[in-house]
């Protein structure tokens, strides 16, 4: 008679399908994979919108560059592959391919406009200044939209309550970069608080970057106005929400016994309504930072704020692809990874996220 | 529907419960008499669009009740005619990113399998992909020509949010008692879907459709400000974009054409905003016995 | 006479409400004596959590003490608890008195640890070194049967119902409080655990010697665990007596339907009789006494006139035909 002998090395296909479902419900692990699952979509879609759609950028190239320099289809096209980083002559398939591998060497292509200058140069010339910009806006409406919020809900219903949810209430209607115009008509021209011309770009001209005093100065009066802009119409989202989240948690069951457990004032604001109203504001933090990184297009426009929006801007208005294809990657890229490192700070402050797979 | 026998005897009884929120009325109102003007002021306002060049830049007078602009030409005017395609824009771009979202919420949820994970990865990716960038992208390469496409576009990127709440309510409803026994009784899924979740849901969804309204102008007067959408002559995006190119930022004067455009906007979208809290009141029935 | 641990004398509590005033305590008045266990017993809404509640003055907003004395008696001590500041309410709570709140499921801040529940109570009142403290919690959580080791640095989340209800008891214990207070300490677990709590909190009584008010609509509970039961209705006291005359004996009509409503172990095929109606609007009640239109007894007198609690040798009662209760009980038994 035969007998099942057991084979200990051997995994079975039931055991080996568990493993894989507990290893994806690491909570970590999703994360990330869906943060490079959007990047990969993003570089995806812009290599299909500039090569494979009808009347892409590409084949409109070559056609125009044939058509005002007279010369043949093969120069033209070589002449496009070295500013898309796409070459022709390959099948399709490895051009993608190349593109990618192309993208992870940080090579963007060259810039119509700027007389064949590395995208990837101006990139790295004009990125910091908005990441700085954003930065700094996002950490001061989160933190200074957490303080209001939550006195607003311990001081329901009086008028500080009632002042902020109008005050907020009103500066959502109005688009962040028209409040830029705004700030620059009233406080600008009409108040003369500070000088309209003054302001302009992120630096003085003449001013040579460097790690010196007046240099961090003349950066940081240069950048007040959209970080102001920024806060002002962020901080009301952040003020409700934070509002909304603290009325709930003052009603939770365990407020209630650690005042009957004598806990002072201060210690349940903070270590027990506090963390746990501000944990829901985590999941909102992606939606709010690629928002800024979209507003930065026109805010920095408003301002004239030499980041990367107002690259984007300007190479949208002069069809300078590669430059726009350049930057709408990283800012997806830059946006997923903030929100991957947001994801990645609520499930270190919540623990009950952590045990979520077992 | 149940709801709507509810709201009390028509028209003027569904007013007297909306009047409950005093800002949310006054919300309501505003939005009402913006687009009513809007759409019926062609009608009524005719607007030479030549330039008088003797006036240009004047302050708010009896002839000109917000001033000039950088032609010469009434500010006040131009405001109430350069409503109508900015709304029509908005209004079509939150229709269809809403019916997006709730068809492909309801459907995800109901088919379930395949279909459901696609369809949430696609709502979870085009959620994670900063929106204005993707706009401008996308209005870059594909050529718009018309306020339809425009609104398509803004449409085909937004629905993400509103189809993963339809799709988790759904999801839940599915599960509950009284939809097991609806089904038990021969009733078809879509009598449940269309006589209990979406007037459950009918005040997310609407607020959901004044946030997509506003998502809608933004990028609009965005994507003209950029030069991206050829302009039409009397639209407040047009004029917002027009007083920035032509200076009118800096002068005192002058400043009543960039201004005018922006207070416009702002009032539409405050409105829009605090109707809400009015129609919340109509759709929520335990809001209404004053719990 | 035994000595006393608590005087409470005339205690009244008013909620806000748009509708009016929600009378949910009126002049409540009993002794509460060292080293007993009071059961409250009532159906929801009399006023017993309100109770527990106003003795440590953690009323909500709403609520406003309209009258009344709370005296806490330690020793030669006597505190007005009504006259306390309220940092001194602060120090109060869990050191002297401990009331511990009926949902031990959601009891714990879910972002710490068990170990820093400890920490932070103890720090609160005084005590500062962390070691001690949680030598502590260690001796208590083994003294409630737990795996300290296990428990300590444990999240809330990670134990379960039963498990919660012996942390905060062993917490409930931490600062050694003279009299403990608990709100429906059984109520949210299956029978098994509930088993084992009563035990415990059995044996946690003669251990440490505390004074117990337990709170309930559970009638059994008071049968396995009170000295003395008080029965509430519509925010007063309407019998106070020893257990055994409590189950045997009852004077009041109120008591006397519960107990009839509890089945027992022994009992042939006894019908088990609910009472009828159900409990008054605390904002519109009837007159007289606030039980006549549930009452078999009641009679014209009871519709005018509200009977106070009143003491015959031991027993203490508010009904003016107590005496016919009295014989109805005890032919029914």
């Amino acid at each position: 008679m035969a007998t099942l002998q057991a084979q200990p090395s051997a995994r079975s296909g039931k055991e080996i399908s568990t493993m894989l479902r507990k290893f994806f419900k690491n909570y970590y692990l999703r994360r990330t994979l869906k943060a490079v699952a959007s990047v990969f979509v993003v570089t995806t879609l812009t290599f299909f919108l500039i090569r494979l759609m009808p009347g892409n950028p590409l084949d409109i190239y070559v056609a125009s560059q044939m058509q005002t320099l007279g010369v043949s289809r093969e120069e033209a096209e070589v002449m496009a592959s070295s500013i898309f980083q796409i070459d022709l002559k390959r099948p399709v398939l490895l051009q993608y391919t190349d593109y990618l591998t192309g993208l992870l060497h940080g090579d963007f292509g060259l810039s119509i406009v700027s007389a064949r200058t590395p995208v990837s140069a101006l990139i790295l010339r004009f990125l910091p200044w908005t990441m700085f910009v954003v930065s700094v806006s996002l950490i001061l409406s989160f933190v200074l939209g957490v303080l209001i919020g939550t006195l607003m809900a311990y001081r329901r219903n009086t008028w500080v309550d009632y002042f902020f949810t109008g005050f907020s209430s009103i500066l959502t209607a109005i688009p962040d970069f028209m409040v830029a115009t705004l700030i620059i008509v009233y406080f600008g021209v009409r108040w003369k608080v500070f000088s309209v011309t003054g302001v302009r770009g992120s630096l003085t001209p003449g001013m040579v970057p460097g790690w010196r005093f007046d240099f961090f100065i003349d950066a940081f009066y240069h950048a007040a106005l959209p970080i102001i802009t920024y806060v002002i119409t962020s901080i009301g989202n952040w003020m409700l929400q934070m509002r909304s989240s603290t009325m709930a948690t003052l009603g939770e069951d365990y407020v209630m016994v650690a005042k009957a457990r004598g806990l002072s004032e201060g210690r349940i604001t903070s270590g027990y309504v506090g963390r746990n109203a501000i944990l829901p504001l985590f999941t909102t933090l992606a939606i709010m930072i690629g928002g800024m990184f979209g507003g930065s297009v026109l805010i920095e426009s408003v301002f004239t704020y030499n980041g990367i929006g107002i690259k984007l801007a300007s190479a949208l208005g002069a069809r300078d692809y590669p430059v726009m294809q350049a930057v709408f990657i990283i800012i997806t890229a830059a946006t997923v990874t903030a929100n991957l490192f947001a994801d990645f700070l609520y499930g270190w402050l919540d623990p009950r996220i952590r045990t979520e797979g077992r | 529907m149940t709801y709507l026998r509810d709201l009390g005897s028509g028209l003027l009884g569904s007013l007297r419960v909306m009047s409950r929120n005093k800002v949310g009325f006054a919300g309501l109102i505003i939005t009402f008499v913006i687009v009513l003007t809007s759409l019926l002021s062609p009608y009524f306002v005719h607007m030479e669009m030549t330039a008088n060049l003797d006036a240009i830049y004047q302050g708010p007078s009896a002839q000109n009740w917000l001033g000039t602009d950088y032609q010469g030409r009434d500010i006040f005017k131009q405001i109430l005619l350069g409503g109508r395609e900015v709304i029509y824009v908005a209004f079509l771009a939150g229709i269809l990113s809403c019916g997006i979202g709730v068809a492909f919420g309801a459907l995800a949820a109901i088919l379930g399998g395949w279909f459901d994970t696609i369809a949430t990865a696609a709502a979870e990716l085009v959620i994670t992909i900063p929106q204005y960038p993707l706009l401008l992208v996308l209005a870059g390469f594909i050529r718009l020509n018309s306020p339809i496409g425009l609104a398509f576009i803004i449409a085909s990127i937004s629905w993400g949010g509103l189809m993963l709440a339809i799709r988790a309510q759904v999801f839940s409803l599915k599960e509950r008692d009284y939809v097991q026994a609806a089904r038990a009784l021969g009733l078809p899924t879509s009598h449940l879907l269309l006589k209990e979740i979406i007037p459950n849901m009918m005040s997310y969804i609407l607020t959901n459709l004044v946030m997509r309204m506003t998502n809608a102008i933004y990028g609009q007067v965005g994507l003209i400000f950029l030069g991206v959408v050829p302009m039409a002559q009397n639209n407040w995006g047009v004029m917002y974009s027009l007083a920035n190119r032509q200076g009118a930022i800096f002068g005192v004067n002058s400043a009543w054409y960039i201004m005018a455009p922006i207070f416009a906007i702002a009032l539409l979208q405050f409105g829009m905003i605090n109707m809400n809290r009015s129609l919340e009141e109509l759709f929520n029935p335990r809001l209404r016995r004053g719990e | 006479m035994p000595e006393t641990a608590l005087e409470v004398r005339d205690l009244s509590l008013e909620y806000r409400s748009r509708r009016g005033p929600v009378k949910a305590l009126r002049n409540v008045s009993f002794d509460l004596y060292k080293g007993e266990t009071l059961a409250l017993i009532g159906e929801s809404g009399c006023g017993k959590s309100t109770m527990g509640f106003a003795l440590i003055r953690l009323t909500p907003g709403t609520a406003k003490i309209t009258s009344g004395n709370v005296t806490f008696v330690d020793g030669p001590n006597r505190i007005n608890l009504m006259e306390m500041s309220e940092n001194e309410v602060r120090r109060f709570r869990w050191t002297d008195m401990a009331m511990m709140l009926q949902a031990a499921l959601n009891a714990y801040n879910p972002l710490i640890r068990i170990q820093d529940h400890f920490i932070d109570t103890a720090k609160a009142h005084g005590l500062t070194n962390k070691t001690e403290i949680l030598a502590r919690a260690r001796r208590l959580l083994t003294g409630v049967q737990l795996d300290a080791d296990r428990v300590l640095p444990a999240y809330p989340h990670e134990l379960s119902g039963g498990m919660r209800q012996r942390v905060l008891l062993a917490l409930g214990l931490l600062m050694q409080p003279k009299i403990i207070i608990l709100d429906e300490p059984t109520t949210a677990l299956d029978i098994l655990t509930q088993r084992s709590i009563i035990d415990l909190l059995r044996k946690l009584k003669d251990e440490f010697n505390f004074t117990m008010i337990f709170i309930s609509h559970d009638l059994s509970l008071a049968a396995e665990l009170a000295d003395r039961v008080a029965t509430m209705y519509a925010g007063q006291i309407v019998e106070l007596t020893d257990v055994f005359s409590a189950f045997e004996k009852p004077r009041h009509p109120y008591t006397f339907g519960l107990t009839r409503a509890v089945p027992t172990l022994h009992g042939a095929a006894e019908k088990l009789e609910s009472i009828p109606g159900s409990p008054p609007d605390l904002v519109f009640m009837p007159s007289g006494c606030k039980f006549h239109p549930r009452c078999p007894f009641a009679t014209d007198k009871c519709k005018e006139v509200e009977p106070k609690l009143t003491a015959y040798g031991t027993h203490q009662v508010a009904c003016h035909n107590w005496q016919q209760v009295l014989e109805e009980s005890q032919k029914a038994r």
